[in-house]
């Protein structure tokens, strides 16, 4: 699922990574002193995941948990997801490095929006309902990634790839299963022990709301922000 | 956060070395290049197009995989030969295959034989016949006997050079926690950048 190196013509990869730093930027105003170890847990299972491989007849796709990764931290994905390619990049090639940006895109964006739509209904569910919910947000990011990976490689050399793109987004089926109940173990398990920890959402705090009605629990977040800014 | 912990062990003890990336190698056999590609984890991806490229760029000829990923191809020039294996939509693999490794190096470019002479000279000081005209029973003159050796040594070579191309770039456990490592490292400082600031705030 990744993009490598070259997969891309010019004008998308510079595109791409103008778009995802500017995003990464923004979104890593989400995070604040007490969430910094979530979000490196979250960036270190995204990274692992990549590792668990499913071979789907000639291919080998891998997990990609992009769907938890956005319904724990919101906006805070985007730099976890970030930090996370950029290693696999550089320490095992998965993904150009020049293709960075584009893997951020393709990723976080699925994560950030099945936060949009799933955190709020899987924190007020009961236990086997929120699962639901969270197994429908997983196995939907994987899809919406397909779907990404694929507009991406279209718009960049449409003749060149259409073929595989079916091929591909088919072989991830098998991949949206075990997302699907992967997640949704994950949310039911949360929501039934730690429930805080799909409580808070994570906000940008320049998104013109003011700061301290943001993230109830985390006192002196609106000062950190605005010192943050001031500099 | 122990449920973290719980889920990281998980998935790194699920973490076989694996990986999505598509190499391939390629060694001189007799008279062909063959070689093969793989995705790290051992799956060979079966039936998918190659190409060959010289070093221009220009594509040379292009070819589909059997089905053990595997492939082979007389080079239609000696070159720089590069060989990309398309196994999907951003999933290549490349590797170079230099000209001086190609079948019969030696004699072709140069003309003669490295460390021998132009014109080979037979066992009893006479120049030696010409390839073509020889004899039955006669010696094997230089130039046959270099392409044996050369046959010889890279049949014995090519399962090693193998190795180690996939050794190179195998993933291992070792990169996985070096990896955690980092994000452990880049959460400590983002822990250091917000206590430097708390601290501020607090004064």
């Amino acid at each position: 699922m990744h993009i490598m190196d070259g997969a891309l013509s010019v004008p998308a990869m510079v595109g791409a990574n103008a778009t995802a730093a500017l995003a990464v930027a923004g979104a890593a105003r989400a995070i604040d002193y007490e969430r910094v170890p979530r979000v490196g847990a979250m960036a270190s299972v995204f990274f692992l995941a990549t590792f668990v491989h499913v071979n789907v007849g000639p291919a080998s796709v891998h997990l990609l948990l992009n769907g938890l990764v956005g319904l724990l931290l919101g906006w805070a994905a985007l730099p976890a997801l970030a930090v996370a390619l950029f290693l696999q990049s550089v320490l095992f090639g998965f993904g150009g490095i020049t293709a960075l940006g584009a893997n951020v895109i393709d990723m976080g964006i699925p994560a950030v929006a099945v936060w949009i739509f799933f955190s709020k209904r899987c924190r007020h569910a009961d236990p086997r309902r929120a699962a639901a919910w969270g197994a429908l947000a997983g196995g939907s990011s994987v899809a919406l990634t397909c779907a990404l990976f694929a507009g991406m490689l279209y718009l960049s050399d449409g003749e060149k790839y259409s073929a595989a793109v079916a091929a591909l987004i088919l072989a991830h089926v098998p991949i949206m299963l075990i997302e699907a109940a992967v997640t949704g173990a994950a949310v039911g398990f949360l929501r039934k022990v730690r429930p805080e920890l799909l409580d808070a959402p994570l906000k940008i705090s320049s998104l013109g709301t003011p700061s301290q009605s943001l993230s109830p629990g985390s006192d002196g977040d609106g000062e950190e922000k605005k010192g943050k800014e001031s500099k | 956060m122990r449920k973290y912990l719980v889920f990281a062990v998980l998935f790194s003890i699920a973490a076989s070395a694996s990986a999505h990336k598509v190499k391939c190698f390629a060694a001189a056999d007799g008279g062909k290049i063959a070689g093969y590609a793989w995705m790290s984890g051992g799956v060979r991806p079966k039936n998918v197009p190659f190409k060959v490229f010289d070093s221009d760029g220009n594509s040379l000829l292009e070819g589909k995989t059997d089905g053990k990923g595997e492939f082979s191809f007389t080079p239609p020039k000696r070159c720089d030969l590069t060989i990309v294996v398309y196994a999907g939509p951003g999933h290549e693999g490349k590797f170079t295959i230099k000209a001086k490794e190609l079948p019969g190096a030696g004699i072709e470019t140069e003309g003669k034989v490295a460390g021998l002479s132009a014109t080979p000279v037979g066992p009893d000081g006479e120049p030696a016949p010409k390839p073509g005209k020889r004899r039955a029973g006669e010696r094997l003159d230089a130039t046959s006997l270099e392409a044996t050796v050369e046959r010889a040594v890279s049949s014995q070579i090519a399962p090693l050079r193998a190795e180690l191309a996939e050794f190179e770039d195998r993933e291992t456990l070792r990169d996985v926690f070096a990896g955690l490592g980092y994000i452990a490292g880049v959460a400590g400082a983002a822990f250091f950048f917000f206590g430097s600031k708390r601290k501020e705030d607090k004064t």
